[in-house]
């Protein structure tokens, strides 16, 4: 076994056991992301001397019997729109070129307290605002299955740096798919938590009633060993939930017998631009979990075909407010002043210098949603039929265990084949949003690959805050038909 | 309600962002916009009467922390990021007088 192909409980435990130091296991991952981040363009920073520093920490750590850690000397990367202290954060942003941030995320705190080596900050759609990790100011993020194609997005460099085994965990954030639709695309498994499971303390908030930080790795397993890690209340985050969070692992049983799960035909048999392959990869996990002993039953969701516009009318609204922080004033780039010039212009022209195409659309779409005369029918209007969407998921959650579907209707796509198109681009997200409008955990997980020879994913959406339910089912499906194994060919890298 | 994005209304709303759309991205933004606008008009088909707007999922509430001082940042960790400053304080220029 190389250090790319292990996972991160894999990791954990061979460092633990002394099989390999956690130098070693840092060292390989940082000469893969110099053999092969040139192509993939996966990391935004990568900070060598830090990671390597704290890797021989845990090593001494571990020689002196010291207690460790539950990710002691294991390389992460966490998406750079999350903070952490020594490291430079973007969002993917001109506007934020430079910065650096004085304080660590709640979720850097917490993986650094459980022993994680923390490599770099990962490429993203700028501002998380994207679903091709194609609006990054500092370029397209390239999927490791295919450098033509796009890796999904918004957190498509950590979604790539995992498919690729340059580090086995990192960490993303999910709007309306973000952390699930890359985790399809690259082959990979992502989860987005229930709303208000993990703090979004230190998190460039983007709509923050959607926002979500969770996981991307190879396994389910190492999905649920972050998501202790990194989840739970936050005194910094006043929407983090205080229910309890049962022990993840734990309930990795394999055993799905009992269960009842609902696929909503707007997913699968109604579903419009929904690939036949996608389909019928669906279809034959359906018949995995029932060879499993789950009881499947179809269900509707008939406002499933409004989330696109009721997400993009919200997040829009949110990130206009939210994104009126960057005013070339207390952080961030700063425009060079012209003779005259007062403070309206240097708003303006800080953030129109600083902010990339898909961002202004966005706040300009954001600012309309909310202007007199507008408000009503449009943010208003959407908020009413997000609690439409969210009732809907709820009554069919209460028959059901979980729901099932496709993560995206399509495998990932050429670059640039979509990015002239905004609203074509917005479509590719249909399955995703109604977890962020309706605050429920959506877990992504690897069906056999498309014809093409491209991963497509599978997603489960839960009751709120059961990831548990979510991550036994994925752990089951992903060992019984070996889809957590799949990897893409990357040449002689080491 | 059917709403079209023209070359004054992404002014208005640009204007209303503090956000300077150069003249070239005036075509394209009335373009995108314009299309997702007719795109969202779906939205007024649903019958939404008596609906009370969903504006959070968080749907647990959102608890207080006990009210007890904390270390916080400091004023250099805060001016670190700072593009400008003038005698401890963030620079800016003229405020009065700006016609918005």
């Amino acid at each position: 076994m190389t250090a790319s192909d292990r996972t991160v409980t894999e990791c954990a435990a061979a460092i633990a056991a002394g099989d390999v130091s956690s130098v070693a296991v840092t060292e390989a991952a940082l000469a893969r992301v110099a053999a092969l981040d040139g192509k993939l363009n996966s990391h935004l920073h990568v900070d060598a001397d830090g990671a390597l520093a704290t890797a021989r920490q845990i090593d001494r750590d571990r020689a002196a019997g010291r207690a460790l850690g539950p990710l002691a000397g294991v390389p992460i990367s966490l998406k750079d729109n999350i903070a952490a202290t020594g490291m430079p954060m973007t969002a993917g942003s001109r506007i934020l070129q430079g910065y650096q941030p004085p304080f660590d995320a709640t979720v850097t705190a917490r993986l650094k307290a459980a022993g994680a080596v923390l490599l770099g900050k990962t490429n993203l759609d700028e501002f998380a605002m994207g679903s091709s990790s194609e609006s990054s100011a500092f370029g397209p993020v390239r999927n490791p299955w295919d450098l033509g194609r796009v890796p999904g997005g918004s957190s498509g460099g950590s979604a790539a740096a995992v498919a690729a085994g340059l580090v086995p965990g990192a960490l993303g954030t999910d709007t309306g798919g973000s952390i699930r639709q890359p985790a399809a695309l690259c082959g990979i498994v992502g989860l987005k938590p229930g709303y208000g499971r993990v703090s979004r303390y230190g998190a460039v908030a983007y709509a923050s009633s959607l926002d979500q930080i969770g996981p991307l790795t190879r396994t389910v397993r190492d999905a649920a060993r972050l998501l202790q890690v990194i989840g739970g209340a936050d005194p910094r985050d006043s929407t983090c939930s205080h229910a309890p969070m049962p022990d993840l692992e734990a309930a990795l049983t394999g055993e799905v017998r009992g269960l009842r799960l609902g696929v909503p035909r707007e997913y699968l048999q109604d579903a419009q631009g929904l690939d036949p392959a996608v389909r019928a990869a669906v279809q034959g996990a359906i018949q995995v979990l029932r060879e499993l002993g789950a009881e499947i039953v179809e269900v509707s969701l008939p406002h499933t075909r409004l989330c696109i516009a009721t997400y993009y009318l919200i997040a829009t609204a949110e990130a206009s407010a939210n994104l009126a922080r960057y005013d070339g004033v207390r952080f961030g780039h700063r425009a060079a002043l012209r003779s005259g010039d007062g403070i309206d212009d240097l708003y303006a022209s800080s953030r129109g210098e600083g902010f990339g195409a898909e961002v202004k659309r966005r706040i300009l779409l954001g600012t309309f949603a909310l202007s007199a005369g507008y408000h009503d029918a449009y943010y208003k209007k959407a908020c009413q039929v997000r609690r439409l969407i969210h009732d809907e998921l709820l009554a069919a959650l209460r028959t059901c265990d979980a729901l099932l579907g496709p993560t995206s209707p399509v495998p990932a796509w050429p670059i640039g084949g979509k990015s002239g198109n905004p609203l074509e681009m917005y479509l590719m997200d249909v399955f995703t949003l109604s977890a962020n409008l309706a605050g429920l955990p959506g877990l992504a997980v690897p069906l056999p690959l498309h014809p093409s020879g491209l991963p497509i994913g599978l997603q489960l959406l839960g009751r709120p805050m059961d990831e548990a339910t979510l991550l036994r089912i994925g752990d089951a499906y992903t060992r019984a038909s070996g889809t957590d194994l799949l990897r893409p060919t990357l040449g002689d890298a080491p | 309600m059917s709403t079209r994005a023209d070359a004054a209304m992404v002014a208005h709303m640009a204007r209303l962002a503090r956000l300077q759309v150069g003249a070239d991205e005036t075509a394209g933004l009335v373009r995108d916009l314009s299309a997702i606008l007719g795109y969202v008009e779906e939205l007024q088909t649903v019958d939404t009467a008596n609906v009370e707007p969903m504006i959070h999922a968080a749907q647990h509430g959102t608890p207080l922390r006990a009210d007890v001082v904390q270390p916080g940042l400091t004023p250099e960790d805060i001016r670190g990021n700072a593009p400008a400053m003038e005698a401890g304080s963030f620079a800016v220029p003229r405020v009065l007088g700006q016609g918005t």
